[in-house]
Parts: structure tokens; C-alpha cells; sequence
């Protein structure tokens, strides 16, 4: 790294930093983005972390308001932030996240080493991988970041597990790539599915040491069995009941709060007519899980591009999503950088984004204040925003395969492909 | 001899056959006239009315008039309060919106208060559901409900069942939250007549495509009646303007009309009524439906239906009201008791354990959809270990 | 085979789409441009539009009897006659007057005091208002009738609006059958006086209005009436005004009650705001007609502005319109006292009916006359057909910096195997990365400057009344010195973008492919930003999308650089110079010191968007047109 690349980085974070300090200050800003509920829900929302943490400092179970559906650790993390100024919890979502995108730098870094013995497309010889300091640059002034983070949405610290657990894993580390995995997974529930490209990512390099593969999966699996238990049993001593389990991970499967959000769940099961509930519930939650296995499958050789189409699929299909699950998929995009020229509807998804972002205010407020629009404007809205998503993904896994093939096949790649 | 004995014997049967012919011939003229009485009469001995208005909200109140003025006739040819179910949506008569409060009318004159005194309503507001109509109608209800409630007829009871509301092909509209449909009306009958809840039906609904309501029925000995075929509206006849809304719609208003001249000793007949019928008047055409329905409609009186009048049948018997005769009748009494009771319990506990069936269901879909997710996270659990084990 | 085959024919019929799309796009942009423009005069045809039709069934309108009657007419004369030689007290005064007459009648009453300081004025006023609960219901919910003490003139004494509220109230305590408590208010101030009030009733500050707390207060406004008769005439025809702030409309339902209440008792002839066209019973009218109320309409919309205090009550999601007194229509009969009494009266009645708010009918509609209406369904395509040839315009380009290879013709004898090594030309096909790096560093770095240099604008508008120092020591106006401003950031952003890009534009590297013109990605982003802007306003307000779309899509799709024609780059300046907001105001001879009062008042007491929007959406996008006719073109 040069001195350059430092200064680089240090103006990225400097500014991301300031510009994080500066919004927090406008009081109306965070309060306006706290409450917008394409960027929290009832699973990260602050305001209820606050109700929840309030209950527990009187004495009163957590969870018996029915408000509160965050994981105890964060209450016990948040309890001893109350002791220090309030300017301390705006520090620590500006620094989670700047903690955030200086792991995603080492990623990259990880990845590019980890692919120069790959082979690579001739054209590619002469162009410079991308600057691991733009791919944080990209995370940190991604206005879906920024609104997130603004939002004190708690999705920032299953992101930063994740990623955490990425690097980790990436640097051959099973025990701590495990733990923030599980981390993530206790947070949230969902990440529980990004375990899989994790141990494939661990897998790869035990297999080029030649270890023994079984056993290696065996052991990834019980760390994680492991600290998935003792997380649980830590938070059960914290607050020395197993309501928790109900009201955080019971609330994400079973979906009791319909408050809309930019997922597919809350219109559908508001819609919904009792006695099919249970069955659509049970299929809806399948169908976010069933991704992980054939993904994995399929990228075995690529995990950490697994773990991006994974994320991906989590933040359209999971029961209580937000723009913060988006902008850590998109963290993992610029990544791979190399397929961006194979991707061919670039300027479509940046549109549906942009539309997306513009409408969605307008539709709810045509709905909620001017009375003049219905619930089925919004949920329009957020139809086209996961369709985008889609896209995106469908996209990016196209650009992959297509550029895998033209590595392996040199000569034929100036033929269009077409799947019969 | 013996051919003597022979032509004897074949003598014997021909005078036989003979007296069997004659005594035939006889007797049909004789069972014509039995028929004809037989068909005439009603054959029912209790009469039963169930009067449903289906909407709510101010701006519905003449379906309420409506209701209330059939209640109303019922009540003046006979039919007791106790034999009459009345549901009524909504309770128009104290409604703020009322200029007149505490009353209904079904005339911009005015001249008759319809909630004026002794008006008893069975079921009212959010009673009135798909649900309790099927239920009085085929005698499902729960245990706890009160006679008042129930609609306790037998296989010689005549029922009224009239319905008015907001409908429309081949439904009718329930409080704006539910809706009844045809079929269910029909296997609702069906289930009466099964159970032997009626000996005949008559069916009345006042509606947008009534016709359309009775189009499904199939069970015998029910003669329907609507106010507009499938696509016509069913229009209000005027409104009090005073009041602000309009107060009857056309065909019951046009039905009260005929009805209003008849009394208990009147012998009109539902064919007058029926005849009465001016499509050019309810703006609408009016259907009748007979076709399960055994007797001749110019032998139906209207009053076997709108009516309670009770039939003296003569018999050629005569009671002893010697004591133990009395005795006798108690027995009688009791073994039918017992019967009913046996006809009813197997039925009871049926119900209660269904229900607590559905209880058990309520109680379990709280707490066992959380172990199925255990149970598939598992199970996933597995696949993965099969699927990187193969890898 | 056949898989094959059909997967071909499949590849070249998407080629061949893409290939028309290309040859026929400019063409088709034009057409679709055309096809708006043209469609939006269709839209006051007679055989466009329909009849407007109660959708609420519990309204009932004009279905009772009325019994305002002349024994009130007596009692409103009285109060017009009082009101008229209070007119020059004070407000308190008038005030107390009005609060007497209401307790007389039997409500309870309240006043409300309010100040406020806004665009360098001060508006202070004393609201008054009765309330009337209904003896049978259960007080959750109300209806306003509402009477300023000024006309929408700010000049005239609403004296005959303000009677026949006093008049009606005192009418109104007389029965039972009110479901809905009645509440009678007098506001004063113009349309601070509405603002102050609605704010403290619903305990929700937005404004910068101090005002007292109301001490009174009811359940939840359901609908809202609000009167305007000026002075002491008799009227010709009864206007109604319905748009509100940002655009907002009534439900169409509240509308057509009215209506219905009118040509049902009195058939008084109604006109539409105040254009001079009156209709009677299902008057259709004519075209012209019909045309101007859509566009009075359109302009009331596109200027965000409320066309009469009922506008305000949007905001709080209260349904309410105003009725007019016109005294200059050419018509023969005349109405009075009797006659507003009445429609006030069985209007009310329909609106007691209400069983919750109204939202049965249309929210989005256009009125070419009373009884007819066009639904957004109807008035939607117009405008999307606009934005479309924009995003097709931003498309086109967006290839055209992409990809510049040849295609080849698709070949369905390939095999794999056998001809792996049969280099033919016609196989070829686009390789991703043969295709021609984009630049966008430089064209996001412009939007972004100029959208904050609008922000910029804005900043220095709406502090605009703060100048006063520091104009006062420059010895000039302070609109002056706003716009002068203004018009340095105006210039001086894109300028300095321009002169930037100038600076770095090195010679060509030998990159090949060599990358597009900054200027057409440039271009392609704005084209794709307004076409987004602008249907995403055409849901909120479409006549102010109309309006902008009709303004910019011609300079927008044909301005580019033309370094060899200097004159008609000036000539691009040129027109972008009077389509920019102060051009459009010089150029129509708006006093600029009034609109700058007049918008600012408008965002800051009525958060109308209108003065936001132009400095932060419309303005930038014209500054980054500026850059883009003056920036270097080395395609050619």
C-alpha cells in the first residue's frame, strides 16, 4: 500500500465520518429517518430498542410489551452506552459502520489475492483491479447506508457480523469466522443461511492444505452449533427468561406485526385469510432458506460471490427487510467489479433504485397523510423495489457464469450464448 | 262333483273380483274429494316466521321498514312474538340521524309507527350474521341459546322466511362484511327438511336479482318468491323527505298492499297474490318459483303462510278423559320426550366435542408452529450436511 | 434442432427490435411528444369525459326537505346590517360581536388570538368559533363551516358569508338530528387565521404561528364548508372553489353533493372558480369553455396555491370546498340569503349522513365543467407519454456511449464443435468489454454540484427577509441583492464546471475504444433525472408536471454542444436563460419583489413545495443544460 492509497482512504473515512457527524446533528433528519418504515422495522427500529431497554433498566421483563423483538445482547451493549453522553450511541453507529467498510477494504484485498491465480480474461491483463478504498468509499456514501445508519437501524451490527464473519472466514480463521457468523444468525435469524458459504470458504483452503474435509465441515458446523448456545445461553442469563426466544426469532417467523415495510410479507398476510396462514407462512419462509443450498452448490468455487447473491436474496425475501439489508448486498457488489461489463441492465436497475426511492415516500404519504392514495400504492412501490432487486441479482449471477465461460472457452467467446 | 265344487270356487272369485272393481270405482270418487281436502289444507298445524334484514347504516332504513312491516303483518294475521325470529342489522329507530326518534315508519305520511310498542327483536346489529341465520335456520345453535332465539319448528310447521337487503347475482350481502350465496340457502333448507324443521317453505326476498337467490334450492315443499330477475335492480317505492331517505322498497311495499286486505278468516290465496304482481308498478318483475312446491297455488290460502290460523280437524274418534287414559297420554308424552332427547344428544355432543376440536386448534396455532419451524430448520440442517458431505 | 432454431429466431427478433428502436428512436420521441401534447387538448372534448356521479351512497344529497326559511332570512339580514357598521372596529371587537351572537344562540363559544411573522409582515388576528354538539351523538366527529372575515380578495368584507354562518348556526341548534357536532368558525387574518386555527386544533404545529391554545374543542372534522359571499349584494352564480395547497383536491363526492344540493332545490346556475362560464342542469358546455376551467385549474394546481381558505384543511386530511358569491355573471335571476341558507343546509344534512370520511369517490380528477369529470385513469397517459420519450431519449444515448461495434448477422449453421476454429465475421457478436468505457465521474460530479448549488439558491431564497442589514449598508432592495444572489450562483457554478473540465480535458489517451463525449452521458442522466422528476410529480400534482414537461422536453431532447456554431450555442443560452425561473418571471412581467413574498409566504405559513421544487429540482437541471451546450464535443 502506498502513501497515497492511505490518504485516499483516511479522506473517504474522514469524510464519511463527517458527513455522518454533520446529519446526526440535524435532530429532524434521524427523527424523520427513524420513523420512515422502508428503513426501520419492527426488528431494528432504535425507538423500540429504547422502549425495550427502559423496561429492562426498571425491572420489567423486556419483552413483556410487546414492542421490543431485538436480540438481549443489544440491550445489555445499549445499557452500558446509557452510562456514557448520548453522543456516544451516534458514535457508535458512525464508527460500526466506518468499522463496517474498513473490513470490507481487507476483503477485498483478500479477494483480490485470492483470485490473481485465477485465471483471467486477456482483455483484463492490462486493467488495475479495483482500489479496495473505492469499494468502501461506494459502501459508506451509498444513501441507503447513510439513511440506515442516520435511522440508528440495529441492522448495522448484523451487518457488520456478517461482514466481520466474511473476513474472518476469508482469513482461514474458523473459530471467530463462526462466532460472527452466529453473531449475525443470533441477531437476526436470517444470516443463519450465509453459514453455508462460510464453511465453503473455510473448505477451500483446507482442502488446497490437503486437511481432511469431513471433519473440517464437522468442526465449522459444532463451532457454530457452539456459539450459537452460548450466545443463547448468555441472553438467557441476561434477562433470565426464554421469552426472548419468542419475541425476537418468533416474531420474525410468525410475523405478528404487519407494519409495512419494503418487503413482500406484510400486504400478503394482511390479505391473507386465517386459515391459510400457518401454510403460507411456513412456504414463504421456506422459499427465502431454499436459495442457500443450490447457491452454494453452484458457486462452491466462489463463496464469497455466494455470500453476496445469499445477502441479496435475504434482503428481498426476508419477513421484516429494509434498505439497510440492501446496501450490504451491495457493499459486497463492487467486489467483483470485473463482471460489472457483462451486466446488461445497469441503467435499468439504477433507475428502478432511483424511482423506488423517489416514490415510496410520496405513495406512503399519498396513503397515510393526504388520504387521498391506498395501501395499494405503496405496496406497488415496493413490488418494483424487490423486482429491481431481482434484476440485480439475476443479473450479476448471469455476468459470473458468462464471464467464467469465456475464460474456459477463449474461442467461443464472441458467440451469444442462449439457454434451450 | 268335483267340476261343481270348481265352478263354485271360480263363481266365489269372479263375485270377488267383481265387488273389488265396484268397491274401487267407488272408492276413487270417493279419494278424489280426500285428495282435493288433502291438497287444500295446509296439513301443517304451527306456523313460523324468520324476518332478516340484512343492512346496516342510516341511508339502508327502508330495508329496516321493510322488515319491521312484514313483522308487523305476521304479527296481525296471528303469528305469535314467540314464533317469530326478527333480525334486524341495525337499529335505525335511535339512530342520531333520525328526525323522529325512537320510531319507524314505512310511509312519508306517517300514519303508523312501526317500533311503536311490542316489537321484539331477536337477534339485532352484529347478530345478524351468515353464520346465526344458517344456524336458527337449521336448528344448530348453541346450547345456551334462549327459545327466544330458536326457531323450534317441526314437520308440521309452515315458515315464513323473508329476506331484504343488498344482493346481487346469486348472493346477498350481509352486513357489508359477508355474504350469503345461494347454495349455501339451499343445503341450508335441504338440512331443514332433513331434519324435519318444516312442512312447507314460503321464501321471500326483496333484493336486487332476488330471483337469482332461490335459483339453487332443491328441497321439496318450498314455494319462493323474489323482486327482480338476474340484472334488475329492486327500487325503493318513495322516500320522506323530512326523514331523508327513502322509507319501503317497491315489492314489499306492493306485497303489504294485498296483504293489508286480507285478515284470519280471509281465504285469498297466494295465486291472488302472486297474481297482484305488477311489474310495471315494482319497476322490477317479480318471480315465483313452485316447482318443489306439491300443492296448487290457487288452493294455498295466504294466510297458511303470513298467518296463524289454527285448523279444526274432526275426527270420528272421541278421547276418554278418564284418569287412566291420562296416565296413558303421559306415556305417550314421555317416550316421545325420550326420543327427542335421543334425536338431540347424539347431536350435542358432536357439536362440543367439534368445537373443542377447534379450540385445541385455536390454543395450538400459537404454540406449535415455532417447533414445525425447529423441526424444518433441522431438517435443512441435514441437507446441508448430506449436500457438503457429497461435495 | 428446433430448440436451436427457435432460440435463433428468438435472438434475432430482439436484435431487430433493438435495431428499429435505434433507427426509429428520434422518430418515435417526436411522435410520442406529439401524441402528449395533442392528447392533453383532448382532454376537454365532450366525448372524453364523463358525468360525475355520487359514489358515496349515504350522502343522499338534496333528498330533504329544507326549512331554512325566511324567518332566518329575516335574522341574517339583521346580522349582515350589525356586521356592516362594525366593519371598521377592531378585530376584537368584531370578534366579541360575532362570539355574543353565537352564545345567544345556544353554542359554546371560544376565540383564538394568534400572531405570526412571515416574509417580513406580521399578521395578527382573532379568530372566533362556536361549537354545537349534537344532543344524540357521541361528539367524536364534526363539520366545519367556515366564514373569513375578509373575501378572497383580501379587500371586501365577507359580510353576507359571515351573516348567513350566524344566521345557520343559530338555524342549526333548533334540531336533533344531527349525528355530527356543528362547528361555526370565524377566522380572521386571511389564511394565517385558517392555518393558526386547524393547527391548534389538532395540537400540531408546522407553521411559525404562536397562537393561544384553543379552549374548545371537538371530535374529529370530517368536512368542511367554507363560505365567501363579499359584501351586501345579491348573487348571479354560486363559484366553487375546490384545489388546495400542493395541488391536493377534495374528494370529488363533497363536490357533487353541492352540486346535486343546487340543482335540486333552486337550480342556481354554478361556475368554476371564477371563469365566467356558468352551467345549469348537465350543461355540457363547449370545448373553449371546457378548456379554460382545466387550465385555471392547472395554473391553481401548478402554483401550488390554495384557491380559498378550504385549501388548508387538506393538510389535516378534512374534506372541504368553498362557495363563492358571483355578482358579475350575465344572468337574469338572482339569489340571496334564501338560497345559500338552503344549499348550506341540506348540504350539511347529506354530509351529517356521513358514516366516516369520504373516500369513496375521486381524489385525483379534472373538472372541465361542474358535472363532468376526467379521472386520473383518463388524464395520467399524457403526461407518462412525455416522460417516456425522455427515458427513451436517455436510453438512446446511454447505447449510443456504450456500444459502438458492429453487429454481425446471427448464423444458424454454428456447431461447436466442427467450426470451433471458423473465425467468420457474421458470428460475431458484441464482447462485453469491446464496448466503450464510460466517463461518469464528470456527469455525476456536475449533478451533483448543481443540485447542491440549487440547494444553495434555495438557502439564500427563504432567508431572504434576513438581507435587511446587509442590504440597507449596500443601499439596494433586498429582492436586489436575493437575486443578484442567486443569478452569481446561477452562473457561477456552471461556469466553473465548465472552465474545470476544460482545464482537464487532456489530449486523448490511445485508449481504444475512445470513451463517448462527457457531455451525451451527461445529457443521458439529466434526460433520465427530469423524465423521473417528472412522473413522480404527475402523481402529486400533475398540472405542475404538465407544465415542466411541456417547458423543458423540446430544449431538453435537442440542445447539445455545437462547438462550430457558436451563435446557436448562444442561441441554446439563450432559451435556458427564459425557461430558468428568473427569466420566466422577467419575461411575464411578474414583480418580483411581490412573487418572492408571495412564494416564500406560501412555503413557510402553507408548506406549499412549489418554491423547493423549483429551486432544487427544476433550477439545477437547467444549470447542468448550461454546462452541457458549453462543454467540448470531441466526437466530431
Amino acid at each position: 500500500m502506498t502513501i497515497q492509497s492511505h490518504i485516499t482512504g483516511g479522506l473517504i473515512f474522514g469524510a464519511a465520518f463527517t458527513a455522518r457527524l454533520i446529519l446526526f446533528h440535524f435532530s429532524n433528519i434521524t427523527e424523520t429517518l427513524g420513523s420512515r418504515i422502508e428503513i426501520v422495522t419492527p426488528v431494528t427500529s432504535f425507538t423500540r430498542l429504547t422502549e425495550g431497554l427502559y423496561l429492562f433498566e426498571n425491572g420489567v421483563p423486556p419483552y413483556d410489551g410487546g414492542a421490543f423483538h431485538q436480540a438481549p445482547l443489544l440491550l445489555a451493549c445499549f445499557q452500558l452506552l446509557g452510562y456514557l453522553p448520548v453522543i456516544f450511541t451516534k458514535l457508535t453507529f458512525i464508527l460500526t459502520d466506518l468499522i463496517l467498510a474498513y473490513y470490507l477494504t481487507d476483503i477485498t484485498r483478500m479477494k483480490q489475492q485470492l483470485y490473481c491465480h485465477f485465471p483471467r480474461l486477456k482483455v483484463e491483463l492490462k486493467t488495475k483491479e479495483i482500489d479496495p478504498w473505492i469499494v468502501a468509499g461506494l459502501y459508506l456514501f451509498n444513501p441507503f447506508t447513510i439513511a440506515s445508519c442516520l435511522s440508528k437501524s440495529t441492522i448495522i451490527f448484523t451487518n457488520l457480523s456478517i461482514i466481520l464473519g466474511t473476513y474472518y472466514s476469508l482469513k482461514n480463521n474458523k473459530s471467530y469466522g463462526m462466532f460472527w457468523i452466529a453473531m449475525a444468525s443470533y441477531l437476526s435469524f436470517y444470516p443463519f443461511m450465509l453459514v453455508l458459504p462460510t464453511i465453503l470458504m473455510l473448505i477451500n483452503d483446507a482442502e488446497s492444505k490437503g486437511k481432511n474435509i469431513k471433519s473440517e465441515i464437522f468442526s465449522c458446523a459444532g463451532l457454530y452449533a457452539g456459539w450459537l448456545s452460548g450466545l443463547l445461553l448468555l441472553s438467557y442469563f441476561l434477562v433470565g427468561s426464554w421469552d426472548f426466544l419468542e419475541a425476537t426469532y418468533g416474531v420474525i417467523l410468525l410475523l405478528p406485526d404487519l407494519t409495512p415495510n419494503v418487503g413482500l410479507f406484510w400486504y400478503f398476510f394482511i390479505e391473507m385469510f386465517d386459515q391459510f396462514r400457518s401454510f403460507f407462512l411456513v412456504v414463504f419462509q421456506i422459499h427465502a432458506f431454499i436459495f442457500m443450498v443450490p447457491v452454494s452448490i453452484k458457486l462452491r468455487n466462489h463463496p464469497l460471490f455466494s455470500m453476496f447473491l445469499l445477502s441479496g436474496i435475504m434482503a428481498i425475501f426476508k419477513s421484516y427487510p429494509s434498505i439497510g439489508d440492501a446496501s450490504l448486498y451491495l457493499a459486497f457488489f463492487p467486489i467483483y467489479s470485473e463482471i460489472i461489463k457483462y451486466m446488461r441492465y445497469n441503467f435499468l436497475t439504477t433507475n428502478i433504485f432511483c424511482y423506488c426511492s423517489i416514490l415510496s415516500p410520496i405513495f406512503y404519504h399519498l396513503w397515510i397523510y393526504a388520504g387521498s392514495g391506498n395501501a395499494n400504492f405503496f405496496y406497488a412501490i415496493t413490488l418494483v423495489y424487490t423486482i429491481g432487486n431481482i434484476i440485480l441479482l439475476v443479473d450479476a449471477t448471469y455476468a459470473m457464469f458468462r464471464r467464467e465461460f469465456d475464460i474456459w472457452n477463449p474461442d467461443l467467446r464472441n458467440y451469444e450464448i442462449i439457454q434451450k | 262333483m268335483a267340476f261343481h265344487k270348481f265352478f263354485l270356487i271360480q263363481f266365489f272369485a269372479i263375485t270377488i273380483i267383481i265387488c273389488i272393481i265396484i268397491s274401487q270405482i267407488s272408492f276413487a270418487q270417493n279419494n278424489e274429494s280426500i285428495i282435493d281436502g288433502f291438497f287444500s289444507r295446509g296439513g301443517h298445524t304451527n306456523n313460523w316466521a324468520v324476518l332478516v334484514c340484512t343492512s346496516r347504516f342510516w341511508f339502508n332504513y327502508r330495508h329496516i321498514a321493510n322488515t319491521l312491516s312484514m313483522y308487523r303483518t305476521v304479527k296481525r294475521l296471528g303469528i305469535p312474538d314467540s314464533n317469530i325470529i326478527l333480525m334486524l342489522a341495525d337499529d335505525v329507530a335511535c339512530n342520531p340521524r333520525n328526525s323522529f326518534p325512537a320510531t319507524v315508519f314505512n310511509n312519508a305520511g306517517r300514519y303508523l309507527d312501526l317500533y311503536g310498542d311490542n316489537v321484539e327483536v331477536d337477534y339485532r346489529g352484529y347478530e345478524v350474521t351468515v353464520e346465526n341465520f344458517i344456524r336458527v335456520l337449521t336448528g344448530r345453535v348453541a346450547p345456551d341459546t334462549p327459545r327466544s332465539k330458536r326457531l323450534l319448528s317441526d314437520d308440521r310447521s309452515n315458515i315464513l322466511v323473508y329476506m331484504t337487503g343488498h344482493g346481487g347475482n346469486e348472493f346477498l350481502k350481509f352486513q357489508d362484511a359477508e355474504e350469503i350465496s345461494s347454495f349455501d340457502l339451499a343445503d341450508a333448507f335441504e338440512q331443514m327438511w332433513e331434519k324435519r324443521r318444516y312442512h312447507e317453505v314460503l321464501f321471500m326476498i326483496d333484493t336486487c336479482q332476488a330471483n337469482t337467490m332461490y335459483s339453487q334450492i332443491y328441497s321439496p315443499n318450498i314455494l319462493a318468491t323474489g323482486s327482480s330477475k338476474l340484472g334488475e335492480n329492486s327500487y325503493s317505492h318513495h322516500m320522506d323527505t323530512d326523514i331523508g331517505v327513502a322509507v319501503i322498497d317497491r315489492f314489499t311495499y306492493y306485497n303489504l298492499e294485498f296483504l293489508e286486505r286480507v285478515d284470519m278468516q280471509s281465504k285469498a290465496t297466494l295465486q291472488d297474490l302472486f297474481n297482484s304482481y305488477n311489474p310495471s308498478f315494482i319497476h322490477s318483475t317479480p318471480g315465483v318459483r313452485s316447482d318443489l312446491f306439491r300443492r296448487p297455488l290457487n288452493k294455498v290460502l295466504v294466510t297458511d303462510f303470513f298467518g296463524s290460523v289454527q285448523n279444526v280437524e274432526l275426527t270420528g274418534q272421541q278421547y276418554n278423559i278418564s284418569n287412566s287414559d291420562i296416565g296413558h297420554e303421559i306415556n305417550i308424552s314421555d317416550i316421545k320426550m325420550t326420543e327427542y332427547h335421543s334425536k338431540e344428544s347424539p347431536r350435542e355432543s358432536e357439536k362440543s366435542t367439534s368445537k373443542n376440536f377447534h379450540l385445541f386448534n385455536v390454543n395450538s396455532k400459537q404454540s406449535s408452529s415455532l417447533p414445525q419451524f425447529l423441526i424444518a430448520s433441522i431438517l435443512f440442517g441435514i441437507l446441508i450436511k448430506l449436500v457438503s458431505s457429497i461435495i | 434442432m428446433s430448440d436451436i432454431a427457435y432460440a435463433l429466431t428468438r435472438l434475432r427478433r430482439r436484435r431487430r427490435l433493438f435495431q428499429t428502436l435505434k433507427k426509429w428512436g428520434s422518430k418515435l420521441r417526436f411522435l410520442l411528444f406529439a401524441v402528449g401534447t395533442c392528447w392533453l387538448f383532448i382532454l376537454p372534448s365532450d366525448q372524453y369525459h364523463k358525468n360525475t356521479y355520487i359514489s358515496e351512497n349515504a350522502l343522499l344529497p338534496g333528498q330533504v326537505n329544507t326549512y331554512y326559511s325566511w324567518g332566518q332570512v329575516h335574522e341574517a339580514t339583521a346580522f349582515r346590517d350589525n356586521i356592516t357598521l362594525i366593519s371598521n372596529s377592531s378585530n376584537i371587537e368584531k370578534a366579541a360581536y360575532v362570539e355574543n351572537e353565537l352564545r345567544k344562540a345556544g353554542l359554546k363559544t371560544a376565540m383564538q388570538n394568534f400572531t405570526v411573522n412571515i416574509s417580513g409582515k406580521e399578521i395578527s388576528g382573532t379568530n372566533v368559533y362556536g361549537v354545537f354538539n349534537a344532543p344524540r351523538a357521541d361528539g367524536t366527529e364534526a363539520l366545519v363551516l367556515s366564514a373569513s372575515w375578509k373575501s378572497k380578495d383580501g379587500e371586501t368584507l365577507n359580510t353576507n358569508g359571515v351573516a348567513i354562518a350566524l344566521s345557520i348556526g343559530k338555524f342549526f341548534k333548533g334540531y336533533t338530528y344531527w349525528s355530527k357536532d356543528i362547528i361555526i368558525l370565524i377566522t380572521d387574518g386571511g389564511e394565517a387565521g385558517v392555518q393558526a386555527w386547524l393547527e391548534s386544533y389538532h395540537d400540531h404545529p408546522r407553521s411559525d404561528i404562536s397562537s393561544a391554545p384553543l379552549l374548545l374543542r371537538s371530535g374529529a372534522i370530517q368536512a368542511a364548508i367554507n363560505l365567501d359571499f363579499p359584501s351586501t349584494n345579491d348573487y348571479k352564480a354560486l363559484g366553487i372553489f375546490f384545489e388546495g395547497v400542493n395541488g391536493q383536491l377534495p374528494n370529488l363526492d363533497l363536490i357533487n353533493t353541492v352540486i346535486r344540493v343546487c340543482r335540486g332545490s333552486y337550480n342556481i346556475p354554478i361556475m368554476l372558480h371564477d371563469s365566467g362560464h356558468h352551467y345549469s342542469n348537465y350543461d355540457h358546455g363547449n370545448y373553449y369553455d371546457s378548456l379554460h376551467n382545466l387550465l385555471q385549474t392547472m395554473r391553481h394546481q401548478a402554483l401550488c396555491h390554495p384557491t380559498g381558505s378550504h385549501g388548508l384543511f387538506f393538510r389535516y386530511k378534512i374534506d372541504a370546498i368553498t362557495l363563492y358569491g358571483h355578482t358579475s355573471a350575465r344572468i337574469s335571476n338572482s339569489f340571496s340569503f334564501m338560497e345559500i341558507g338552503s344549499i348550506v343546509e341540506s348540504t350539511f344534512r347529506s354530509l351529517n349522513n356521513l358514516l366516516e370520511h369520504l373516500h369513496q369517490s375521486f381524489f385525483f380528477y379534472l373538472l372541465p365543467t361542474p358535472e363532468r369529470y376526467i379521472s386520473i385513469g383518463s388524464y395520467l397517459p399524457p403526461a407518462l407519454l412525455l416522460a417516456v420519450g425522455l427515458i427513451l431519449h436517455a436510453l438512446e444515448l446511454w447505447g449510443k456511449t456504450g456500444d459502438e461495434y458492429t453487429e454481425g448477422p446471427v448464423s444458424e449453421n454454428y456447431h461447436p464443435k466442427s467450426s470451433s476454429s471458423n473465425g467468420d465475421a457474421n458470428y460475431i457478436v458484441p464482447l462485453p468489454y469491446n464496448n466503450r468505457p464510460r466517463q461518469i465521474l464528470f456527469p455525476m460530479t456536475v449533478l451533483i454540484v448543481t443540485h447542491f448549488a440549487g440547494l444553495l439558491i434555495f438557502f439564500v431564497i427563504t432567508n431572504h427577509f434576513s438581507y435587511n442589514q446587509l442590504s440597507k449598508i449596500f443601499g439596494i432592495q433586498e429582492f436586489i441583492f436575493t437575486l443578484s444572489l442567486t443569478t452569481s450562483i446561477s452562473i457561477a457554478i456552471p461556469a466553473t464546471l465548465i472552465q474545470v473540465r476544460s482545464l482537464n480535458n487532456k489530449p486523448l489517451s490511445k485508449q481504444i475504444p475512445k470513451p463517448a463525449s462527457d457531455w451525451m452521458v451527461l445529457k443521458s442522466f439529466t434526460l433520465a433525472f427530469t423524465a423521473m422528476i417528472i412522473s413522480c410529480l404527475s402523481v402529486l400534482n400533475f398540472s405542475l408536471a404538465v407544465f415542466i414537461s411541456l417547458m423543458v422536453i423540446i430544449p431538453f431532447s435537442l440542445f447539445e454542444p455545437t462547438p462550430k456554431h457558436q451563435i446557436l450555442q448562444y442561441l441554446q443560452l439563450l432559451v435556458l436563460i427564459i425557461i430558468s425561473p428568473p427569466g420566466i418571471l422577467l419575461f411575464s412581467g411578474t414583480n418580483i419583489d411581490e412573487f418572492l413574498r408571495w412564494a416564500l409566504m406560501e412555503y413557510e405559513l402553507l408548506g406549499s413545495y412549489l418554491l423547493p421544487f423549483i429551486c432544487c429540482f427544476y433550477w439545477p437541471n437547467i444549470l447542468v443544460y448550461s454546462v452541457i451546450v458549453f462543454s467540448s464535443d470531441y466526437e466530431n
